[in-house]
């Protein structure tokens, strides 16, 4: 039953990542494909099936992770959905302002000089700009130091790996004559 | 059980040391444990002889620099249940044996233990001083990979002895070591600090992307981790965009597909999708007009596939649409 990759095979846990992701991703379909019951098939209905095929992803995929992310954060808040955005913000309140007090500290011994004229100057001018490309691809990544972002990066990379496992697998099972060769 | 010796409590506390003697009286023996082991090591150390005044014995303890930022202990270290028994000056240190000094509690974290030493006479007290400051010096040299201390209560470079039983207050420092021969310049240590976390971050994500460890460098390791992140956004796209074509009407059994989910994925997308460099966007070329002139083959992939879920309800018959791994396979029209 189980397929015997050259990797090993995870195995989720009823709460994992992986499985809420799955649930609310389905869900949010289910609720699409509910109210496009007239099938109109036109390029302009699959368009907006398509996008919001993808903002479900995004949102299900950072509801799933909820708030301890700053990515999943920034993602929560573009959602134009009051009661998501109520539940963050009763959630976190408390929790971000001793987080930024501490992190204000930390900032200040860290950061340091901001002129830092003797140290990787060179190292400084390569990366920024990837830095900037960076800190772009993630969401919510303007506003934080490079080691956070980092921190956020993998993250973000490890969630975006399950999301794609998942939506292939729903492929899959979906249409099984769409089969995808390799 | 010797009567009418004197204990000489040394103890280090934040202002450099008392001295505290005590007289032992029957009664006071009480407060020692009565353990054979411990009476046996207390009359092993009664042959200590009084080598010297006390004096004599701050000396020794001088070696340990309490300013020297290597130095962990500050103190004299002693085993816990190690007693020296004699006339003058001898240090002690005792915690589990009851004897409170009062006030500051020593800390048994503050000091380096090295273990239980005997000492026979005074030339063995100052060899294990020199052994000690050795054994510092190593240990502080393996402690170099964690630099930072972080100390509930600010720290002098004397060693404080500050309860550490009360809560934490709020504000957290961030004590770092320097380490020998570099330089103690707060920014620069701030600088080491931030270097090190984020050179641990980077190796965290090299584990992360594939192909990437025999990438070394931050600027392309900071390159693969783009593309590899800009890829899988691509990837999420492109699966969104083949569940809007694919599947208008089905309804999705939620705790079937659930079971079936948790296994990896076959051999599909997830590991022929190359990482395409350049793609432009997906979907102005909606409509035929605004096409652009693929410039990859991962382009008509997608251009294909939209086409073929368009034109006809059913799913396409060629499967070759997705089979691409190489680009230039694919060279449909668009």
């Amino acid at each position: 039953m189980t397929d015997h990759k050259n990797h090993q095979i995870p195995t989720a846990k009823p709460s994992s990542i992986k499985t809420r992701f799955a649930i609310k991703f389905l869900r949010a379909m289910n609720k699409l494909n509910n109210k496009n019951k007239n099938n109109k098939n036109t390029m302009s209905e699959k368009h907006k099936r398509f996008l919001a095929i993808r903002a479900a992803a995004h949102a299900s995929m950072a509801s799933a992770v909820g708030p301890r992310r700053a990515w999943s954060r920034a993602v929560l808040r573009k959602i134009p959905n009051q009661q998501k955005q109520l539940h963050y913000s009763l959630m976190n309140k408390q929790r971000t302002r001793r987080r930024n007090i501490r992190r204000n500290r930390i900032l200040l011994i860290t950061r340091g000089n901001p002129n830092r004229e003797n140290y990787d100057h060179e190292e400084n001018e390569d990366e920024d700009e990837e830095e900037e490309d960076l800190r772009e691809l993630v969401p919510g990544g303007k506003e934080m130091d490079f080691c956070r972002l980092l921190n956020e990066t993998a993250h973000y990379i490890k969630c975006l790996r399950t999301q794609v496992q998942v939506m292939t697998n729903i492929l899959h099972h979906s249409s099984p004559s769409n089969i995808l060769y390799k | 059980q010797s009567n009418g010796e004197v204990i000489v409590l040394f103890f280090f506390g934040p202002y450099g040391g008392f001295f505290l003697p005590l007289r032992l009286g029957a009664a006071d023996l009480t407060h020692f444990p009565t353990d054979p082991a411990f009476i046996e090591r207390a009359a092993r150390f009664s042959c200590f002889s009084n080598g010297g005044s006390f004096s004599e014995m701050v000396n020794p303890l001088t070696i340990l620099d309490p300013l020297n930022p290597r130095n962990r202990a500050v103190g004299p270290v002693v085993g816990p249940n190690e007693v020296f028994l004699g006339n003058g000056s001898n240090p002690l240190k005792d915690e589990k044996n009851g004897v409170d000094l009062g006030g500051n509690q020593s800390d048994g974290a503050e000091f380096s233990r090295s273990g239980e030493r005997e000492v026979s006479n005074g030339n063995g007290w100052k060899k294990r001083k020199r052994i000690e400051k050795k054994n510092e010096n190593n240990e502080a040299q393996q402690t170099c990979v964690e630099t930072t201390e972080i100390r509930r209560n600010p720290r002098g470079k004397n060693g404080n002895l500050e309860p550490q039983g009360s809560d934490p207050p709020k504000e957290d420092y961030i004590h770092v070591r320097a380490r020998r021969g570099q330089a103690t310049n707060s920014h620069s240590l701030a600088e080491r600090i931030r270097r090190e976390k984020i050179s641990e971050r980077m190796k965290l994500l090299q584990d992360l992307v594939p192909g990437c460890s025999k990438v070394t460098g931050k600027a392309v390791m900071l390159d693969e981790i783009i593309n590899y992140v800009q890829s899988l956004q691509r990837q999420v796209e492109f699966l969104s965009m083949k569940l809007a074509t694919v599947n208008p009407r089905m309804d999705f059994n939620i705790e079937g597909l659930i079971a079936k989910d948790i296994l990896q994925p076959r051999t599909g997308l997830s590991s022929s999708i190359p990482f395409p460099n350049d793609m432009t966007m997906l979907f102005p070329p909606f409509q035929p007009t605004h096409m652009q002139a693929p410039s990859t083959a991962w382009e008509d992939e997608f251009h294909n596939v939209f086409r073929n879920g368009f034109n006809s309800s059913s799913p396409p018959n060629n499967s070759q649409d997705l089979s691409v791994t190489l680009p230039g396979h694919m060279k449909d029209e668009i």
